[in-house]
């Protein structure tokens, strides 16, 4: 699907330019009301979602749960809806969540200082030192968040396929200017290859579904995982180059625990049995838990997942 | 009512009888070791119902009953789900004696996640209260100060626990008929 990305300094017009541009070409637009909407659907209580928020939070949070959460829930949160919907993003990182994507569009929306004070005390009612001050502190903020999470300049133009300045170009021709960018580079045809550009640029590592499917009941309670982080050898020739290793698929970073997932038929099991005993007596100081077919069975049944994964 | 659930048993694993003997003894040793303390028990929603409620019963020390709901992994959570709080505790834990009430610890994820949240709010004492132990299915393993029982690797009912959320109320703990059974 199609993607525009608005990223905007505050008094800049992008807010409005970004949600007319989502009704005129009706695209979804992902603000803050969606994005709200989307982490309650997730489960988490109402002072989560706002502390998520990249206004709420401007990168400088002390608290790391959340900072993961926020990189690795709300791009993927985004990235789900790309696969289903054409997007108008504004702000929250789009530009670097969808960066190399050719169907994607960058824009920038800035104005001068001076001007975007002016409009602040205009549109809200504020004083001349308000504005400055809150034009200051916006800016900051998401220079910070863009920093912080993604580890980029928000104002560097090489983020963008457009930056427009709307100190004398109206709303109307901003987006006049992003519509004709549109067309120019084929946005809507280029859309098309979502599917492929997702897979190419968040490639799964797991070589089995059964495995992915752990991850994420692990992702869920937020646990901290590692895969096949370290191989140890098993055997070695004469001259001491390993012959044999075992690579336990998830280590649990918080628990320092290795964890294997045997799925296979029983009759296949004998093998990696050998290969277990061997690691156990060669490294008994290393926490292993091996779940064997059934133990796997039955923990997929307890969350209800045992029809969805065939066995490895 | 009571009649037609135990007809669904295949097996009465723990009798209504021996679950009221170790309640008691489990209530004495809690009573006991949480003496002149200010004991607060966290009562893990919907499971650990009835357990908290004969188990408070049964310790003779003042305390304070508060209970926590969360949103267990399964097939309805989308892919980038993160657990949740349904229900949060409505006491304040920081300095206080918190014993959570659970009623079946197997692998240890839920209760993993649980004891993270508790830890960073800082109560002076963090312990574990589980009415069953499935030590088989463990993932994580994780201090648990008072069990009930442990028990071997089969789905059980009653005390608390569901299957589909009935059988709840019934008294003792048993194996259902395995044509009960969708899985």
């Amino acid at each position: 699907m199609a993607i525009i990305t608005i990223s905007r300094q505050i008094g800049s017009g992008g807010d409005e330019i970004a949600a007319r541009l989502a009704k005129e070409r009706q695209f979804t637009l992902v603000d803050h009301i969606l994005l709200a909407e989307l982490l309650k659907a997730q489960g988490l209580a109402k002072p989560d979602v706002e502390a998520l928020d990249e206004d709420e939070c401007g990168g400088v949070r002390q608290n790391a749960e959340q900072d993961r959460v926020y990189v690795d829930l709300l791009p993927t949160l985004i990235t789900d809806l790309a696969a289903e919907k054409d997007l108008v993003v504004l702000g929250r990182g789009g530009q670097c969540i969808f960066r190399g994507f050719p169907g994607a569009l960058h824009a920038r929306v800035v104005a001068g200082a001076k001007e975007r004070v002016r409009r602040l005390m205009e549109e809200r009612g504020i004083d001349e030192h308000a504005a400055i001050r809150l034009v200051e502190e916006s800016d900051e903020t998401r220079r910070r968040f863009i920093q912080y999470h993604y580890g980029k300049d928000i104002d560097d133009a090489a983020h963008y396929d457009l930056v427009i300045n709307t100190d004398r170009l109206s709303v109307e021709a901003a987006m006049r200017l992003i519509q004709l960018a549109i067309e120019m580079v084929d946005l809507m045809g280029k859309g098309r290859e979502i599917g492929r550009w997702l897979e190419a640029a968040h490639p799964l590592p797991f070589a089995h579904p059964s495995e992915e499917e752990f991850a994420k009941v692990l992702d869920f309670y937020q646990i901290r995982w590692e895969y096949e982080p370290r191989t140890f050898p098993l055997a070695w020739d004469e001259a001491g180059n390993a012959t044999e290793a075992f690579s336990p698929d998830f280590y649990l970073v918080d628990f320092d625990l290795f964890i294997e997932l045997t799925t296979l038929k029983q009759s296949l099991v004998t093998a990696k049995n050998r290969k277990i005993r061997r690691f156990r007596e060669l490294y008994p100081e290393v926490t292993l838990k091996v779940f064997y077919g059934r133990d796997y069975r039955h923990l997929l049944a307890k969350y209800g997942l045992a029809k969805k994964i065939s066995s490895k | 009512m009571r009649h037609d659930m135990i007809r669904d048993l295949a097996e009465v694993m723990i009798t209504e009888e021996a679950i009221a003997n170790r309640v008691r003894e489990l209530g004495a040793a809690i009573s006991r070791d949480y003496f002149g303390k200010e004991l607060i028990l966290a009562g893990v929603l919907r499971g650990g119902l009835f357990f908290l409620a004969d188990l408070a019963r049964a310790i003779s020390i003042p305390l304070v009953i508060d209970f926590i709901s969360i949103s267990s992994y399964g097939p309805a959570t989308t892919a980038s789900g993160v657990v949740g709080i349904r229900k949060d505790l409505d006491e304040s834990i920081g300095g206080r004696d918190l014993l959570v009430i659970e009623d079946i610890v197997d692998t240890g994820l839920t209760l993993s996640y649980l004891l993270k949240i508790f830890r960073a709010r800082q109560p002076s004492s963090l312990q574990v209260c589980t009415f069953l132990d499935r030590k088989v299915r463990r993932i994580i393993d994780l201090p648990i100060a008072y069990r009930g029982f442990e028990i071997p690797e089969k789905f059980v009912v009653g005390y608390g626990l569901d299957y589909n959320q009935r059988y709840r109320n019934l008294p003792c703990i048993g194996v259902l008929k395995p044509e009960l059974m969708e899985r």
